[in-house]
Order: structure tokens, then C-alpha cells, then sequence
């Protein structure tokens, strides 16, 4: 009854009994092992979650006139699409249109929102002040007072630190 | 001998995972901020050779120890650490996968909390990364964008108006921020909820990865939950916007803690039992074993079926990992010694109560 198949895929010595489904780096793996194996086997990895859903992109074939290269740093737009990563911050502009269609199907947005660079320091007192209040607001909804007075106490601080 | 460079660090827990909110601690290990940037001007790190990647280094390394309010930050050359003191920082998740990679000009600074790493040359010219604890969301998220002001201030970021900041990766384009945290999952797991959850991560645009990061494997029911998009949104509206799915990860959790609680109570208290009793009195554990118990003894703690403390449970989690070992003992170990010194460590910690 017992042929190779049959026995433990890890010590090759004991019956297999248990089909064990591991995860690994998002690929799934099913192993036939005996039940000591399967113990260590299965420590700690029981659901190791898989890979995010990123599409698989195929770069849209590129006929040989309509490659692009970035005029600061020699870099091809066949190239970014092969390995997605910029080589200077002049490639953006350099690729464009295709920037802004990978920006925005990836990110499913289209232009920047959020923090403005001007390069100069500013306290931002208001910005501050706003995500705090709205995280208090939060925090007493849920009734989490000690969160509550942690964050009562950082809005006091900002008021005290920028001048209220 | 194994370098003295970290023993320092190696005997002391770092802020995150030393202050456990009663309300998350069983749950909300950790929370992570980052923003990715880089200098104007200059080529991408993946695209740069040894010598312009030590010029920029230097350049970053200059402007950092200037920064008044950045002067207790420790920098360190990847290049000039060894293997296992690289591997001791990667257990403290002060650095990635990517830098444990030798490699000239890159490397990491560190304030003595541990409450901030920026790493130089990884990705990005700049990762600016925070930790907190719990459930510390509005301090992490205050303290990245303080620390982005003052190097936004001191140094020139790559910067386009229509797309936000210049990274490397389109993946990271616009705010550069991501935020995530560890949260531990363990009745999730055992009732096969986690599936819900992950795909309901994936719905808001998480990623869930395991306890390094990316590429690793979950360890103690340990799950990274991070942000995903970083562009054509703002940093306030994502942050908002995960915590709300960790609220709702955190529910479902807590319904199955109840669940199991209701159904099989004596199963968990027989978990914990035997996962203490091991844990007390083996001779050998692998780390594996060390993270999947302690991950029992955890969730006891959360269901009030044990009394301990969970800054002891932190404490274990960090110092049985392999580098950690090796520098905390001063002796460079294979797995076979590494697992008895691990048993003598854990043995030790939990005995004294």
C-alpha cells in the first residue's frame, strides 16, 4: 500500500497524511505530509496572505519610432516600461503621455493632491490643527478617551508651540 | 567576535514597542509612517554607480546633521556593517530587504527611540519612516510631515507641480506616504476569517504582507497592513482612510475572539496553556516556535484567560529573533546554538514575573 507517494514529502519516512496548503511569497504550494512534518510545516505560516492584486501589466508593444527617450538622462521609454522605474526626475515629463495614463490607472486618480512643496519651512498650524480635531471627533465617536486625551493633548501643544 | 557596534541597541526595546495602549495593545502592535523623496537634480539611486551614490550620501548625511532638531540621529553606511548587523537592524524593521544588500553609499539613520529611521540610497534618495505604538496614527503622521519640513527645508526635493514628488517607482508618485501597521490577527487564523479579511483589504486598497514587509513570511499572526496609493490623494485622506479599514479589520477580529470565547473555550485555554508550558520550559526553540506561541499567549492576554504582561510578550517578540541572539549572548551562532540560547533567553524572560 505504501508507495513513495504515499510517504511524508518532507522526511521521506513516515506515511503522508496530511495535505497541507501553504502560501508562499503569494504562490500557493500543496504538500503531502506526515503529521510531524506538517506541525513544523505549518507553524507560524498557516495564512501567509497572497500577493496584492497588482496587474500584471504587459507593456503595450512599442514600435521602434515611438520609443521616447528622456533628454536629461538618456533613459528609453521601452525601457521604463519594461522594468517601471524612472531613472530621473526629467523622465516623467519625457514620457509623456504614457505618465499620466500609468499614474492614473495605477493610482486611479489623476493629478497630484496633498502636501505643496515651496522648498520653506512652515509650521502649517492650520493643517495640524485640522487632522487633530478631526482625529478627536473620531476618537470620542468610538469612545476611546485615553486615545481622546492623547490627542487633546498634542492640539494644545500645537496651539502652544505656533501661537494660538 | 561579533561586533560591539549595536549591543547598546540590542538591550534596550524600542518606543514602539515599549508603550502598549490597554485598548489595541493586543491587537495594534505597531504603526508605521513613510514618505518617499528625492534630491532635484539628481539621477535615481538604482541608476547610480558607487561613486555619485557615496557623493549623495554625503550630501544627505551633511543636511541631516544639520538639521538642529535631527542632531540625536545615528547614520550608518550599509558598506561598513556586517552581515549580521545588518540583519540585526532589518529585526527591528529600521531598515528593508532592499538594504541588507551590501552596497556603497546607502544606508540609515536612527534616533535613539527608534521612533524614526530615515534610510539614504534605498529606492529613493530618501525614505523617511516613523514608529509608533498601538494605535498611534496622529503622532506618527505629525512627526513624519514635522521631520519632512525640516529636510523639505534644508535640502532641494525633486518636486513637479502636476505630479507631487519625484519618485523612482510610479508606485510611490505623488505623496510618497504610505502608512501601515502590524496588527495581530490569531482567532482570525484559526477560524479562517483572515481570507475576509485580506480580500476586503485588498478592496480598500491595502497591501498585507508578512512581518518584514515585503516578500516575507507571516510570522506569530503577525500581519502588515499598508496603504497602497500615494497619488491623487492627500496624506490626511489617507491616513483617514486606512484607519478606518483597521477599525473594521480590528472588529472583525474581535467577533471572532468572541466567537471562539462562546464555542471553544476550553480549546483556547488549552492553546495557552500549553504554549506557556513550552515556552518555560524548552531547551531548544526555533523562532518560529518563539512567534507562534507568544502569538497564543497574546491573544490570552486580549481575552483576559491570562495575566501577563504584554510589554513582556513585545520584548520576546524582538530578542528571540536570530541577529538579535547572536549580538545580545556576543557570540556568533549557528541555528542548532541559536535555538538553545533562544530557550535559555525566553525561559529566563518569562520566569521572572
Amino acid at each position: 500500500m505504501e508507495n513513495l507517494k504515499d510517504l511524508c514529502e518532507k522526511c521521506k519516512k513516515n506515511a503522508a497524511e496530511v495535505k497541507l496548503v501553504l502560501y508562499i511569497e503569494g504562490k500557493k504550494k500543496i504538500m503531502h505530509l506526515c503529521k510531524v512534518c506538517a506541525e513544523e510545516e505549518s507553524m507560524g505560516v498557516n495564512m501567509p496572505p497572497p500577493s496584492p492584486p497588482v496587474p500584471k501589466k504587459k507593456p503595450p508593444l512599442l514600435k521602434p519610432e515611438e520609443d521616447l527617450m528622456c533628454a536629461n538622462c538618456g533613459f528609453k521609454l521601452s525601457e521604463f516600461l519594461r522594468i517601471s522605474k524612472f531613472r530621473c526626475e526629467k523622465c516623467y515629463e519625457s514620457f509623456e503621455p504614457h505618465t499620466t495614463k500609468i499614474l492614473s490607472q495605477y493610482h486611479k486618480a489623476s493629478g497630484h493632491k496633498g502636501k505643496v512643496y515651496t522648498g520653506v519651512y512652515s509650521p502649517n498650524k492650520e493643517f495640524k490643527l485640522k487632522v487633530l480635531k478631526r482625529a478627536l471627533d473620531e476618537a470620542l465617536k468610538r469612545e476611546e478617551y485615553e486615545r481622546a486625551a492623547r490627542i487633546r493633548d498634542m492640539i494644545k501643544e500645537v496651539e502652544k508651540k505656533y501661537g494660538s | 567576535m561579533v561586533p560591539e557596534r549595536f549591543k547598546w541597541m540590542s538591550e534596550k526595546i524600542p518606543f514602539w514597542l515599549r508603550f502598549v495602549s490597554p485598548l489595541y495593545g493586543d491587537i495594534v502592535l505597531s504603526v508605521r509612517a513613510r514618505l518617499a523623496r528625492n534630491i532635484k537634480g539628481q539621477k535615481f539611486p538604482l541608476f547610480l554607480n558607487d561613486e555619485s551614490r557615496m557623493k549623495i550620501f554625503t550630501l544627505i548625511h551633511d543636511a541631516l546633521t544639520s538639521i538642529k532638531e535631527l542632531q540625536g540621529l545615528k547614520i550608518y553606511d550599509m558598506s561598513e556593517l556586517e552581515y549580521l548587523e545588518r540583519k540585526f537592524l532589518l529585526e527591528r524593521h529600521l531598515i528593508s530587504q532592499d538594504l541588507l544588500k551590501d552596497g556603497k553609499g546607502r544606508g540609515v539613520g536612527i534616533d535613539m527611540e527608534e521612533k524614526i529611521s530615515i534610510m539614504i540610497n534605498e529606492e529613493d534618495h530618501l525614505r523617511i519612516q516613523v514608529f509608533y505604538p498601538g494605535f498611534m496614527f496622529e503622532e506618527a503622521f505629525m512627526k513624519i510631515m514635522e521631520i519632512d519640513d525640516l529636510i523639505g527645508s534644508t535640502l532641494e526635493y525633486a518636486y513637479h507641480k502636476k505630479y507631487g514628488f519625484l519618485t523612482s517607482c510610479p508606485t510611490n508618485t505623488g505623496t510618497g506616504f504610505r502608512i501601515s501597521c502590524l496588527l495581530h490577527l490569531p482567532a482570525s487564523v484559526i477560524t479562517g476569517r483572515i481570507e475576509e479579511i485580506i480580500n476586503y483589504s485588498f478592496s480598500k486598497d491595502l497591501t498585507v504582507r508578512g512581518y518584514y514587509g515585503e516578500g516575507s513570511e507571516v510570522l506569530g499572526n503577525i500581519f502588515q497592513f499598508a496603504s497602497l496609493r500615494t497619488y491623487g490623494r492627500s496624506e490626511e485622506e489617507i491616513l483617514s482612510h486606512f484607519k478606518q479599514s483597521v477599525y473594521k479589520i480590528m472588529d472583525m477580529e474581535r467577533e471572532e475572539r468572541d466567537k471562539l470565547m462562546k464555542d471553544s473555550k476550553e480549546l483556547i485555554e488549552d492553546r495557552i496553556a500549553r504554549s506557556l508550558g513550552i515556552l518555560k520550559t524548552a531547551k531548544l526553540l526555533s523562532s518560529k516556535e518563539v512567534m507562534e506561541y507568544t502569538s497564543h499567549l497574546r491573544m490570552g492576554v486580549g481575552l483576559n484567560l491570562l495575566n501577563m504582561n504584554i510589554e513582556k510578550l513585545n520584548e520576546i517578540l524582538l530578542l528571540n529573533q536570530p541577529a538579535h541572539i547572536q549580538i545580545l549572548f556576543g557570540k556568533r551562532m549557528e541555528e542548532q546554538e541559536r535555538d538553545k540560547f533562544r530557550g535559555l533567553l525566553v525561559r529566563t524572560r518569562l520566569n521572572l514575573s
